[in-house]
């Protein structure tokens, strides 16, 4: 007389754990990676929203150094020029300053970092006695790309 | 006897299955826990960045006019704002669903400042952003 076999009772009980406990790890950790994920990304925005009114702020205190050095009597380009570096050595500084017009140029390059540039253009004349600064450029950007870094595979063009 | 010796391993594989069962299921639930609480600073610092960017333009906006913002809660050196969720200023002091945005107004250089900072509630979480707009240009 044969006997019959319990079957699968416990090995298949323990199939069933271990395809569960297989999928539900799956999905902790696909969670886990998809919420770090946006973490990076919220981070990133935030760090890069911190860069635009930093460098903003830079740039805003090298128009009030040369408001002032205009305003105060010095016409001299070098010496307005040296005002703004001690705001950023780092930065690209041209002065303008046209004494009959009563206008003073400013255009500013300061680097933020990875290729990027915060690019600033204006100008200042006295309107009834106060400083009124006339905004040309200012911008916020990734540096232009090399030639090298150009794929014309595609017929697209890049806007510099 | 042989029934009985099959029941007891039987029983003992069981009492082990479930015994491995739990202990996987702590660690996945902690990994799901830990990822929601990711998740939720996450939502809170991309609406941080946003109330701070939207005080920063008005700031820049109505050129450090206090009066023509939106409904502060103090008026002097520092100026506290309450947004909601939809980034509209809400009057309630101490609302506890709000992000308090504490602005911090002050000149230096010929520059007027704006240290915006923003806060979690009920952590020590914070955002910061200054902003600046030229003093001769800022309404007295």
């Amino acid at each position: 007389m044969n006997k019959k076999s319990y079957g699968t009772g416990a090995g298949g009980i323990t199939v069933f754990m271990v395809l569960a406990v297989l999928i539900l790890a799956v999905f902790a950790v696909l969670t886990m990676s998809s919420a770090m994920m946006d973490m990076r990304l919220s981070e990133k925005n935030a760090d890069m929203a911190q860069l635009y009114y930093g460098l903003d702020s830079k740039a805003t205190k090298m128009l009030a150094a040369a408001e002032k050095c205009w305003f105060s009597g010095i016409t001299d380009s070098g010496e307005i020029a040296a005002a703004l570096y001690k705001i950023d050595p780092e930065a690209e500084i041209a002065v303008g300053p046209d004494t009959h017009a009563g206008i003073c140029y400013i255009s500013v390059t300061i680097p933020a970092g990875e290729g990027r540039l915060f690019a600033v253009e204006a100008y200042v004349k006295a309107v009834e006695g106060s400083p009124a600064w006339t905004i040309e450029k200012w911008t916020f950007s990734p540096a232009s790309f090399s030639e090298e870094q150009i794929d014309t595979g595609l017929p697209v063009y890049v806007i510099q | 006897m042989g029934a009985g010796s099959k029941s007891r391993t039987l029983l003992l594989e069981l009492l082990l299955t479930v015994f491995i069962f739990s202990v996987c299921m702590v660690i996945c639930a902690s990994l799901l826990l830990a990822a929601s609480k990711t998740a939720s600073d996450s939502r809170w610092l991309s609406e941080a960045v946003f109330a701070a960017q939207t005080v920063a333009e008005s700031f820049k906006a109505h050129r450090g006019d206090i009066a023509n913002w939106q409904r502060p809660q103090a008026v002097g050196e520092t100026s506290v704002f309450y947004y909601d969720s939809l980034y509209f200023s809400r009057p309630d002091i101490g609302d506890a669903n709000n992000s308090p945005v504490s602005v911090y107004l002050y000149t230096a250089d010929g520059v007027a400042m704006a240290d915006i900072m923003v806060l979690k509630p009920g952590s020590d979480q914070v955002y910061v952003l200054s902003v600046a707009r030229l003093a001769s240009e800022v309404l007295p």
